[in-house]
């Protein structure tokens, strides 16, 4: 998990993102319970723990999809 | 035949976990399968040590709340560590429990499991909370349990663990195409991104070849 650092403006990019979240969903992390969007736009605005692991999944999927579209 | 299934029933994590393995249970008593079925309370170390140690189970399958050394039961008491990692039988395990295939996967290779398939990262579903009490009926969640369930439904079937892991990364795969075409809200959105993270951290270790 480490191997992803956090550009310092992708933080604004995802609190934003996670604005549109709706009510009804939630992100269920064992461990953690499951969030909503009130949780997640703390976890991302505190840059804790939770909010870095979302940070980094989010960024995974960014990369994966930057790959897919250079190989295509 | 026997197999072992830990299913505590304490937080919404823990609960979609037991509901999605219901057709798991069904599936080894059509084939015959003795289970020994330890839901909600019944999913302590006690149970857990005197079935492993009396039935010596072939196949184990293990939800909960986990961490790279241990798997959890009923509010959150540890079931299994390095402390009781002595399984006879030389069993293979199948594990829906965070970070558990980055360290206590290997020691239980190590200590004679079989075959050991599960989470090197944190394990993570999007759930639709109008659909709590039915987390079968949860399109949302839906995507996650199939996937992860081609590993033991394979298992089940007979298969290697090589292939039932594969099974389950294929389905993944479908999956993640499927969403790449369709997706159009936010929360199919997500679906994809955390289906893509639960995918890139399923992992099997020791024996490929072994089966039931």
């Amino acid at each position: 998990m480490n191997d992803f650092s956090i550009p310092s403006g992708f933080w604004a990019v995802l609190i934003e993102r996670y604005d549109r979240m709706p009510s009804n969903a939630r992100v269920v992390i064992g461990g953690f319970g499951a969030l909503g969007k009130k949780e997640i736009m703390e976890h991302l605005k505190k840059k804790d723990e939770i909010g870095l692991l979302i940070a980094q999944i989010e960024l995974n999927y960014l990369k994966i999809f930057k790959e897919e579209v250079e190989m295509a | 035949m026997n197999v072992l299934i830990t299913r505590p029933e304490h937080d919404t994590a823990t609960f979609y976990l037991s509901k999605w393995s219901e057709p798991l249970i069904k599936k080894c008593k059509n084939k015959g399968f003795r289970v020994f079925d330890l839901k909600g309370s019944k999913a302590n170390i006690e149970r857990f040590n005197s079935i492993v140690s009396s039935k010596k189970p072939s196949f184990l399958i293990l939800n909960g709340h986990g961490t790279k050394n241990a798997i959890f039961g009923q509010d959150n008491k540890q079931l299994l560590s390095m402390k009781n990692l002595d399984l006879p039988g030389k069993p293979i395990i199948y594990s829906v429990a965070c970070e558990t295939a980055s360290g206590l996967g290997k020691d239980a290779v190590n200590n004679g499991v079989q075959a050991y398939i599960g989470y090197s990262q944190k394990f993570i579903f999007i759930a639709d909370q109008n659909k709590a009490s039915r987390p079968t009926k949860d399109e949302l969640a839906k995507p996650f349990f199939e996937s992860t369930n081609r590993v033991p439904e394979g298992i089940i079937k007979g298969n290697t663990a090589q292939r039932a892991f594969e099974k389950a990364k294929s389905e993944f795969k479908k999956q993640m195409i499927r969403l790449r075409k369709e997706a159009k809200t936010f929360e199919e959105e997500l679906v994809l991104k955390y289906l893509l993270w639960d995918f890139m951290f399923l992992s099997l270790l020791g024996k490929a070849e072994a089966r039931l």
